[in-house]
């Protein structure tokens, strides 16, 4: 019976219509998956557009200077308000010292300056920072003391300090080897502490150390009576909400906009990554039609053959059957080669990010987009079968 | 059955029945619808008023699957214009027809091939053929499967004398095998048969 159908194949138009599909196909998959790669890059990476976390503090003005002004610390009150605000996912203050530090930072062989400044410490929950926060505690007793530094302040140095005074650059990678001397004073104590930093931070635009060595100094060498609370950290749902901003705005409070703006070129790439996806259904649907008019000039062409096969005796089923298997054949090559094609523009894709960008994604493929591939495979499949099986059927009919 | 209805008269517009244990002949001039009554019976056209009715079901009413079922089972129909695959060997468009109905060995269709002289054309494109024997294939098709009536629209058109001969003792053969009848729509010509009822349109 597959000789008596199968000769009407034309292999230009399917030709044609296949490589519409592949291009369609590879274009799906390959913007399904940046999706998916977008969404690890702005929600799981630390990166300068992260926007899921936002800083607040209360505007300071020349008032606050000459102390006429309200204050511009956060209350209890305040904290829980801004909390129960439904664009606000979690909220945690900002602690920090009430003691006096001095930082000295210097380096075995003198290549680099000595510097010495007044310094302060924070602490938030580790949640909200952004970096790797491997060997970060202290327990009581240890001089060594780790801290994470803004990437700011790295940067000062590189671009700033280091041009003026002619010193080299540093790399992430050599701070370990900086000692970084913590003169901690108060309460007519004093003592000398160790610090190592750890890693850097974008978010987070001030000196960390762990909460108990915190608590432990603040009792030690400060007066924890007198701990305020400056600045909040917030992790927000959209930080594009329009909502959140006039919230932000009517409240009297200040937030880094930088951070904002990294929201805004999220929404920007998203809308891009939509316009892609839009194009490549369109094509996909489009290969669709081609197959479903290709079957139908197929059964067209086929139609003395199929009929007469009817005549014969032929269940229309058997019929049907019998051509949708050259078509499974087809869209499984089709899906095949997509992939591949895939898989290459993917491989090469993750390659430029790497190079260009220095963004480092070494998925290839999520589940989501192989999941999806195959469901848009199916419904090829189930558009051209159920059209063909409809054709075939009408062909059984007697005609009236 | 009513009598009235295999008079001289024209058989449209009254009822009858058929019997599959008796053979018929539709005789009549060209135009008067003998090809459209044994399309009719075999259900490829449904543009007619009144009923036809097989083992007492309207045939309005046979499902698609039935269908397959009547014409692999009880009914056999060989068409005027043939319907060979012209592509298709003469041996691949008898064994498309018995493999759906394992009605033959193969042994035996290429007897009957041998007996029509065509054993020698087996593999040749039936497309190739010349129209008698084209009709000679068709008309072995058609006897590869069981049936109760065989319907033959003009079988020996394009057949010389010695063949038809053959060809009505093949298919007096099948009927009796089969307990079958034929139904053979002819242009007036009676081809000697014995116990036929003749219906005129």
């Amino acid at each position: 019976m597959k000789k008596a159908i199968n000769k009407k194949q034309n292999m230009f138009t399917l030709a044609f219509s296949a490589l519409g599909a592949i291009l369609g196909f590879t274009l799906l998959l390959i913007t399904l998956q940046l999706f998916t790669d977008v969404d690890t890059i702005f929600n799981n990476e630390s990166d300068a557009i992260d926007s899921e976390y936002l800083v607040l503090k209360k505007h300071v003005s020349t008032l606050n200077t000459i102390g006429l002004s309200s204050n511009t610390t956060f209350d209890s009150k305040e904290i829980e308000e801004i909390k129960n605000q439904n664009f606000i996912k979690d909220i945690a203050p900002f602690n920090n010292a009430t003691f006096e530090v001095m930082a000295v930072l210097g380096m075995e062989g003198g290549k680099f300056p000595t510097m010495k400044s007044l310094a302060f410490f924070e602490t938030v929950p580790d949640q909200f920072i952004d970096a790797e926060t491997k060997n970060w505690g202290w327990e009581k007793g240890n001089t060594q003391v780790p801290i994470i530094l803004p990437n700011t302040y790295l940067d000062a140095y590189n671009f700033g300090i280091a041009q003026a005074a002619g010193t080299p650059q540093v790399s992430k990678g050599i701070i370990g080897a900086f000692s970084i001397k913590l003169e901690v004073s108060g309460n007519g104590k004093k003592a000398i502490y160790q610090g190592n930093v750890i890693n850097f931070s974008d978010r987070i635009n001030s000196i960390l150390v762990p909460k108990n060595f915190l608590d432990f100094a603040n009792k030690e060498y400060g007066t924890p009576s007198k701990q305020e609370i400056f600045r909040v950290i917030v992790e927000v749902t959209d930080a594009n909400d329009p909502s959140l901003k006039n919230y932000i705005e009517d409240n009297g409070y200040e937030t880094n906009s930088e951070q904002l703006r990294g929201g805004k070129v999220e929404q920007i790439l998203r809308g891009f990554l939509n316009f892609h996806i839009l194009i490549g259904i369109i094509i996909i649907l489009q290969s669709a039609f081609l197959f479903v008019l290709y079957s139908q000039i197929l059964i067209q062409k086929s139609k003395y053959e199929i009929q007469l096969l009817l005549i014969l005796g032929y269940k229309w089923k058997t019929i049907t059957n019998q051509i949708n298997k050259s078509f499974i054949l087809v869209f499984m090559l089709i899906g095949f080669v997509s992939f591949l094609c895939f898989g290459a523009v993917k491989i090469w894709f993750n390659a430029w990010l790497l190079e260009e960008i220095g963004m480092e994604v070494t998925s290839l493929a999520s589940v989501n987009t192989l999941l999806f591939g195959i469901g848009f495979l199916l419904l090829f499949l189930f558009l051209t079968g159920f059209n063909i099986s409809n054709k075939v059927k009408q062909l059984a009919k007697p005609n009236s | 059955m009513k009598d009235e209805a295999f008079s001289a008269e024209s058989i449209w517009g009254k009822a009858c029945v058929l019997d599959s244990n008796l053979s018929y002949l539709i005789s009549s001039d060209s135009g008067k619808g003998k090809s459209s009554l044994l399309s009719y019976i075999y259900g490829l056209r449904a543009d007619y008023s009144g009923s036809i009715s097989i083992d007492e079901e309207n045939q309005k009413n046979i499902s698609i699957d039935s269908w397959s079922k009547l014409r692999t089972h009880k009914l056999s129909y060989l068409l005027q214009d043939l319907r060979l695959f012209n592509h298709l060997s003469v041996w691949d468009n008898l064994t498309l027809k018995n493999d759906l109905t394992s009605h033959k060995t193969a042994s035996q269709i290429e007897e009957m091939l041998e007996e029509f002289g065509m054993l020698s054309k087996k593999s040749q494109l039936a497309g190739k053929l010349s129209l008698g024997q084209q009709q000679r294939v068709a008309l072995i098709r058609c006897l590869l499967q069981p049936f109760e009536f065989l319907l033959l629209d003009e079988p020996f058109s394009n057949i010389d004398d010695t063949n038809i001969q053959i060809a009505k003792r093949l298919i007096d053969q099948e009927c009796k095998a089969n307990n079958g009848g034929f139904i053979l729509a002819t242009l007036g010509h009676d081809y000697e048969f014995k116990n036929v009822t003749t219906i005129f349109l």
